[in-house]
């Protein structure tokens, strides 16, 4: 004779990750780490974003110390990008994950030193989908939205844009020759996330308008501040 | 994408809580609660599921119960509850806020676990 049993609970079954993404969190805070997690699809410009944000943060405060991790499904190319830009830089390799989790960072931040940093970069792997998933411990959320991706990506990826704290919408010098409305866009963040940051940007030298740039590096520093004071 | 992942912790968190029930024969069900508002295709989940239960004999003819729930928003300028339809937007229907916080649809959580037990006197 069988008996059937039902057995009724609540098993979050993201709580592992979240409580070393809580572990991370303590890591950077005894540290007086910020942490910003860069979030993207692939090609919208985190590498490249990240390093003009630290040339910009270093010639604002020349004693700040900026370190990033590189989440790459495959190679160390965004490492070696760092390396050649000055910046020191780690690699998490996820091999077949589309995306770093709390466990990988864990790992890494008890290998490595980050002694002395005073802001740190989490590149994601670039996908609008996972990482959105998977809390790192980190202070901030930003995503990037390349303007030639179409402006229609927060609607059609809503999980990713309704998380985050800042929304950066990259490489806008293009807008004269792509299909993409700034409104638009904006519009559906709004939506989804009325107290999302969001900026227009272009790299520095591009022909878009710098003042832009120099907002978000502006907000960067203040939210890094509003952790560590 | 990552929903094999999931299906994995699925199967792992059923048989940690199911060591605590030594008496356990067979996992018949599990029942889940999926938010809408979350990043899981409840096709694939079940799919990875169906591919990683035969690793452990006790979930060999376990089947998985999805139960989807509905993304509820509160708007954050009025503070009214309306459901997300992901076809016409975000905002809120009566005044076009955006999104406070959620009342429901962010859920991933295993509910219930049905399972069969030798009965000792039989």
């Amino acid at each position: 004779m069988h008996n059937i049993l039902d057995v009724h609970l609540t098993e979050k079954l993201m709580e592992d990750n979240d409580q070393l993404a809580r572990h991370n969190r303590e890591h950077f805070d005894e540290e007086k780490i910020v942490a910003f997690n860069f979030m993207s699809a692939p090609g919208a410009g985190k590498t490249t974003l990240i390093i003009e944000l630290i040339k910009a943060l270093r010639a604002k405060e020349k004693e700040i110390s900026c370190g990033v991790v590189e989440g790459d499904m495959v190679g160390d190319l965004d490492t070696k990008r760092m390396a050649e830009a000055g910046i020191k830089a780690f690699q998490i390799s996820t091999g077949k994950a589309c995306h770093l989790d709390a466990s990988m960072l864990a790992r890494l931040l008890h290998q490595e030193s980050f002694e002395n940093t005073d802001i740190l970069f989490l590149e994601n792997v670039g996908n609008l989908v996972c990482p959105a998933e998977f809390a790192l411990g980190e202070h901030f959320n930003v995503v990037l939205l390349s303007v030639s991706e179409g402006d229609d990506k927060p609607f059609k990826y809503p999980i990713m844009f309704q998380k985050c704290d800042a929304v950066v919408l990259t490489k806008c010098d293009l807008l004269p020759h792509v299909d993409f409305s700034l409104a638009r866009a904006e519009g559906f963040i709004k939506e989804l996330n009325p107290r999302a940051s969001i900026f227009d940007i272009s790299m520095p030298g591009k022909l878009y308008d710098s003042n832009k740039f120099d907002q978000l590096v502006s907000w960067l520093l203040t939210s890094a501040k509003s952790v560590s004071s | 994408m990552h929903e094999a992942k999931i299906a994995s912790l699925i199967l792992e968190k059923a048989s940690n809580k199911l060591s605590l029930l030594a008496y356990a024969n067979e996992v018949k069900s599990i029942q889940l609660a999926v938010g809408k508002f979350r990043n899981i295709d409840t096709e694939s989940l079940s799919f990875a599921f169906d591919a990683l239960k035969s690793e452990n004999r006790i979930f060999e003819r376990t089947t998985l119960i999805i139960d989807e729930i509905e993304a509820v928003a509160i708007c954050q300028k009025n503070g009214h509850s309306y459901s997300i339809d992901f076809t016409s937007g975000f905002a809120c229907p009566i005044c076009g806020g955006g999104i406070g916080r959620f009342e429901s649809g962010q859920e991933l959580e295993i509910r219930k676990i049905q399972l069969t037990s030798e009965e000792k006197n039989a």
